[in-house]
């Protein structure tokens, strides 16, 4: 991966693309890609759909190689929704195909032409075509990819705008295709689908035809170290057993018993009918129906976290929702039907939509009265009008925290004008500090990777004593810059976590690949540079210590059953990034 | 079978033998529905919602595992790797109490940041601080009564038959729903539902006075059959009544 694609859609006569060698930018991956790139090259005050902004798409470090479980594309930008940078990631076969090609970036970048034509990417060995298509023009996600597979084929890989990034919504996303070239997963956070809709790329067609797996600088190292590592992930219970069995949905049981599943707009912290939208309920319909529990997103996954979510007569639905949609679309609104949660997951992947973002914003909605808690048909209505545009549609569009502001509601659970994801943060309270204190707005993947004891960053933290909350959430937020770079999957945290032999064949793995002698003190010292880096950014956006906060009444409403209160004091709020 | 009416199944891990059996006034006289089914694992979906199991006294966390569940040593240290108390995250299993009105939650290990944090004695276990268990001692004793508990994931489906096997209490609203939400391959291996009715007298006990033992069929479920509210005992065909009446 030595090469950058610059697509520069302002070009006379068009969107042209240039390759150049990476240069400045050699040795980066994932979200340090990303993020070095919009750092150094997007001016920190320029509005996130203007010209200046960029839209800087990168495969891990790994992508494309060998390495199990390493199929993770960043995609970065001056964040619509937040007004910070953002890097928000996804699976899919994406990364794999862009870095089988070569690529280590793609960067749209200049003014759209004025008018409103959409345009075609198409990445293949034999080179970079862009066409203009304007009969894709606002076609849903899986309409345009039935019309991609007619006319290039099946093996081939969309990322892609639905109608909600063309309309440059603040919530939209970009979409990749999965194995059976469904476009099911999704960069999702933070309106990255709007600044690839500014640009007017409608999609990259990315075609690996012809190529070959990155080969390792030292294949009986790498091979060994790979071994080793996928042998680490079989062997856990999280990631050999729980993940591939129920998903992620398990989670669903586990925070309502701990009272910290934000219910009814963030009001409650148990769902009443929890037991009707677990992961334990949804595995057992999707095998009863004949749909799969265990299937991976993309070649290679150790994990096979997804699965397929089927309709009573068997056809097909969605790709088994994740914890996070089915708590969102669930019982965040009062809704316990798994079959309608299903249906709006499908309706926010067509459309470009962020499943949290989405959810938490019916949630306001319903709590302003649009539609009741518990209205399942309501809420699949206002997905719909969101994704057509329609007047109400283009206000849920444009997020949670714009949707309160227009009903004038103080209770939108946001951060940087974000969404919170599915654990309330006062019953967990360590995660609302990364809620708070994150450059990407709430963000609960932004302090997840799981090696604080086996890193000794900043010394041993003692897990029962009080206190440490702060040093934690820096340490998770460091880890997991550094693992968003390389491309594997953040669920091999919870192997790492436990067993330093994984941690170490993972860190082999990539030593192998590019021949160096990389330590766990390498690893902190990349994951430190990334969010020095996110920080200088945001600090000249204009953000500051006022924004590293949760909405206040987050501290002064209760949350039931445990009534408790998010009291993290603010100091402690501003040491978190005391490197 | 083993004594003292609880089914023995080598092939699930770390299970104990059996507890003894013990009096607690009124369960004798609940509807007892005895479950013959190919498959009794489908029942972790029942037993996810909760369910009570009889206890002897208050106890703590880790003698409730052990004595009242049956489970083993190895099974509670490797499998159970996360546990909650009405609601709060318990590190140390022999100082939480589970005492008359309390709730238990039993998983494994889970996925996530907040799954990790949740674990017990995890490295990030400071992170739930608002939702960890206070270390207790010395709760006073209670006498007979019936605890709650959720088997969640992994758990439900290890202990589902074994559950089963000890006899456990729930709704009959809940049990009912359940019933008539099973998919057809469920009604395909069930082999029997049958149902007794035990009157407690001056005289003791009397099984089936009012009627005998009767089968339960899925067109039954169109009925109302017990109150919501009513409580059942279920129990694998061929168990013994768990209490010592």
């Amino acid at each position: 991966m030595d090469t950058i694609l610059r697509i520069d859609v302002g070009a006379k006569g068009g969107p042209k693309a240039v390759t150049q060698p990476v240069g400045p930018y050699a040795g980066l991956g994932g979200r340090a890609m990303t993020s070095t790139v919009v750092c150094t090259e997007v001016p920190p005050d320029c509005h996130p759909l203007g010209p200046e902004n960029k839209l800087v798409i990168a495969p891990g470090l790994m992508s494309g190689s060998a390495a199990s479980t390493s199929g993770r594309l960043s995609v970065g930008c001056k964040s619509p929704l937040t007004g910070g940078i953002k890097e928000a990631n996804s699976g899919g076969t994406g990364a794999q195909a862009l870095g089988r090609l070569g690529y280590a970036a793609v960067i749209l970048e200049g003014e759209r032409p004025k008018g409103d034509d959409w345009y075609k990417v198409v990445i293949s060995k034999d080179g970079v075509s862009i066409v203009k298509d304007n009969s894709l023009r606002m076609l849903p996600n899986y309409d345009l990819v039935e019309r991609i597979k007619a006319e290039h084929g099946d093996q081939v890989t969309v990322i892609s705008i639905g109608t909600a990034g063309e309309m440059r919504m603040a919530n939209s996303t970009i979409a990749v295709t999965d194995v059976e070239m469904r476009p099911t997963r999704h960069a999702g956070r933070g309106g990255v689908g709007a600044v690839m809709g500014s640009k007017g790329i409608k999609c990259i067609v990315v075609d690996p035809e012809g190529t070959t797996i990155r080969h390792p600088a030292n294949p009986e190292a790498f091979k060994a170290a790979n071994k080793a590592f996928v042998e680490g992930l079989k062997r856990h219970g999280v990631t050999g057993q729980g993940l591939p069995a129920y998903g992620t949905n398990v989670l669903t049981n586990i925070l309502c018993e701990a009272g910290g599943y934000p219910t009814y707009n963030f009001k409650e912290g148990r769902f009443p009918d929890a037991d009707k939208i677990s992961g334990e309920t949804q595995a057992q319909i999707e095998i009863a129906r004949g749909g799969l529990a265990t299937h991976g997103c993309h070649r290679g996954c150790a994990i096979q976290c997804s699965g397929t979510f089927v309709d009573k007569d068997g056809n097909f639905v969605t790709k088994q929702p994740e914890y996070e949609t089915v708590w969102a679309h669930g019982g965040n609104c009062g809704i316990s039907d798994l079959d309608a949660i299903a249906r709006m997951d499908f309706l926010d992947d067509t459309y470009g939509l962020d499943t949290i973002e989405m959810g938490v914003t019916i949630g306001v909605a319903m709590e302003a009265g649009v539609i009741p808690f518990g209205d399942a048909a309501g809420a699949i209505r206002l997905v719909q009008e969101t994704g057509q545009g329609t007047p109400l549609g283009r206000i849920l569009g444009a997020g949670a925290a714009a949707t309160a502001k227009c009903y004038g509601l103080e209770r939108a659970p946001v951060v940087k004008n974000q969404a919170m994801p599915a654990y309330d943060p006062r019953a967990v309270k360590g995660i609302g500090v990364t809620y708070a204190t994150t450059p990407m707005g709430a963000d609960h993947t932004a302090g997840y990777a799981v090696a604080t004891n086996i890193l000794k960053v900043g010394g041993f933290v003692d897990p029962l004593q009080p206190g440490g909350q702060a040093e934690l959430s820096r340490n998770l937020q460091v880890a997991t810059a550094a693992l968003d770079a390389t491309g594997f999957c953040l669920f091999v945290a919870f192997a790492i976590l436990d067993q330093a032999d994984t941690f170490q064949a993972m860190v082999d793995t990539i030593n192998a690949m590019y021949n160096l002698s990389m330590t766990a003190d390498d690893v902190v010292a990349l994951g430190q540079d990334i969010l020095t880096k996110e920080r200088a950014f945001n600090t000249k956006a204009g953000f500051g210590p006022a924004q590293d906060r949760l909405p206040r009444y987050f501290s002064r409403e209760s949350l039931p059953p445990h009534n408790v209160v998010f009291d993290v004091p603010e100091k402690e709020l501003d040491s978190v990034f005391a490197f | 079978m083993a004594e003292n009416g609880v089914h023995n199944t080598p092939e699930e891990p770390g299970l104990r033998d059996a507890p003894p059996g013990f009096d607690m006034p009124g369960l004798s006289a609940l509807p007892t529905v005895r479950i013959d089914h190919a498959e009794p694992v489908c029942f972790a979906e029942l037993l996810q919602s909760g369910f009570r199991l009889a206890v002897p006294d208050t106890c703590t966390v880790e003698a409730f595992l052990r004595r009242a569940m049956n489970l083993s040593e190895d099974y509670v240290s490797t499998r159970v790797q996360t546990v909650f108390l009405d609601g709060l995250a318990v590190d140390d299993l022999g100082a939480a109490q589970v005492r008359p009105g309390s709730r238990l939650a039993l998983s494994a290990a889970l996925p996530g940041l907040v799954g990790a944090t949740m674990r017990r004695s995890g490295p990030l276990a400071s992170l739930r601080q608002g939702v960890t268990h206070a270390p207790e001692h010395d709760a006073p004793q209670s006498g007979p009564f019936l605890a709650e508990v959720r088997l969640f994931n992994r758990i439900g489906e290890d202990l589902a038959a074994r559950m089963l096997g000890l006899g456990v209490y729930v709704r009959a609203g809940k049990f009912l729903e359940f019933l008539r939400s099973r998919p057809e391959q469920f009604w395909e291996n069930l082999r029997s539902l049958t149902v007794e009715t035990t009157v407690e007298t001056a005289m003791g006990t009397d099984a089936g006075s009012h009627g005998g033992p009767t089968t339960l069929h899925r067109q039954d479920l169109v009925r109302d059959l017990w109150t919501d509210e009513e409580s059942l005992r279920l129990t694998l065909a061929g168990s013994q009544p768990e209490t010592g009446a």
